[in-house]
């Protein structure tokens, strides 16, 4: 875990660190596929 | 969808043309000078924002209230964005906000970004900074938003919807930190959905200076706990308790966890200090190489080790709030000096 902020997490939170890294990779693959259809 | 911009000001004379431009082709633009002596009423004017100027200093949560009360925003508008005096947003922010504001939704966060320029470029808290935010954002605060269970926002950079605002928005917030307050309530209240819109772009000041770091992570973290006693987090059942809970055992691993791991290493029980050192780095350059490739900041590769540095500095600043909040559970007037603007 990495402080600095008053909000992260690291071990029980494991599973929406996990969800949110999915979902923030699908976001980005989805977000470069409607640049390159643009 | 109706949007007006809401920035309230304390001396940030500096900093609010940028604010008013970056945003003043998206919505209307209102701005309440806080009991400014620097001109700011008068910057903000000239950059086209309307303006309501407060005689003394009466803090944030409170010069909103005022603003929105004289101007009757929510009556007139659909929504408020809601802004630091020294943000600066993306062209297509409220845009981008807006297409996340869908039914059932209430507020709408942006993703914060440092402002980070070449000047300050091998400034450690700015650097730590822009980690801490990237980290926070594509992993919890990601997730948070899917299920709802949001504990923070950014009061930097937040879209509101009107009907919202209405019932949360009083005077004088009994939290050190307003927008903790507002999503507080707007969980226990039920009031709608609190959303993370990665796509909504804002640029923010973060502190420059040891002590200016640590004073705001203080004020924070205070914030933050005054929140979990006063709105009694992790004792109502509800899934945003139960991830509440889940996200406090792991701050109670974070403080205690670190220092124990320290002992037990320089005791040289477990493990050879060297092999635990080098494990540390391999965990830490985990992260801030993908940190520095996807914010294209590689500084941030060479700046790890004044990260674990900090991250141990801030340990005490955990500490150092939990007594605070146990001290003063709640805040008669919620006014705070900012850091230093850049």
């Amino acid at each position: 875990m990495y402080g600095d902020l008053p909000f992260t997490g690291s071990l029980l939170t494991l599973p929406l660190i996990v969800v949110g890294m999915i979902l923030s990779l699908a976001g980005w693959i989805l977000g470069r596929g409607r640049k390159a259809a643009a | 969808m109706s949007v007006a911009t809401l920035i309230a000001s304390k001396d940030g004379g500096s900093t609010i043309e940028a604010t008013v431009v970056s945003i003043r082709e998206q919505s209307d633009v209102y701005v309440v000078s806080d009991g400014s002596a620097d001109g700011t009423a008068q910057a903000a004017a000239a950059a086209g924002a309307r303006v309501f100027e407060l005689a003394e200093n009466v803090g944030k949560p409170a010069a909103i209230y005022r603003a929105v009360k004289a101007w009757k925003l929510t009556e007139r508008y659909d929504a408020l964005v809601i802004l630091d005096d020294d943000t600066v947003v993306a062209p297509d922010f409220v845009a981008q906000a807006l297409a996340q504001m869908r039914t059932g939704v209430s507020i709408v966060v942006g993703r914060t970004i440092t402002q980070w320029g070449a000047e300050r470029r091998w400034n450690v808290w700015l650097g730590s900074r822009t980690y801490a935010y990237w980290r926070y954002q594509v992993t919890i605060r990601r997730a948070q938003s899917a299920f709802n269970i949001l504990n923070c926002i950014s009061g930097s950079n937040s879209v509101y919807r009107s009907s919202l605002l209405d019932q949360v928005l009083i005077e004088e917030t009994p939290y050190i930190v307003d927008d903790t307050y507002w999503t507080l309530e707007t969980h226990r209240r039920k009031l709608g959905r609190i959303v993370y819109a990665p796509a909504a772009h804002a640029y923010i000041q973060d502190p420059t200076s040891f002590g200016a770091w640590y004073r705001q992570n203080l004020r924070w973290l205070w914030g933050t706990f005054q929140g979990i006693r006063g709105h009694r987090c992790g004792r109502t059942r509800s899934w945003f308790d139960v991830a509440y809970v889940m996200l406090m055992v792991d701050w109670a691993l974070y403080v205690v966890g670190g220092p124990v791991m320290l002992g037990l290493v320089a005791a040289s029980i477990l493990w050879d200090p060297e092999w635990a050192i080098a494990a540390m780095g391999v965990g830490y350059f985990a992260w801030t190489i993908p940190a520095a490739c996807f914010t294209k900041k590689w500084r941030l590769i060479p700046m790890t080790p004044a990260f674990v540095v900090i991250d141990w500095i801030y340990r005490v600043v955990f500490i150092h709030a939990i007594v605070k909040a146990i001290r003063e559970p709640k805040v008669q007037s919620c006014r705070w000096e900012s850091p230093a603007r850049y």
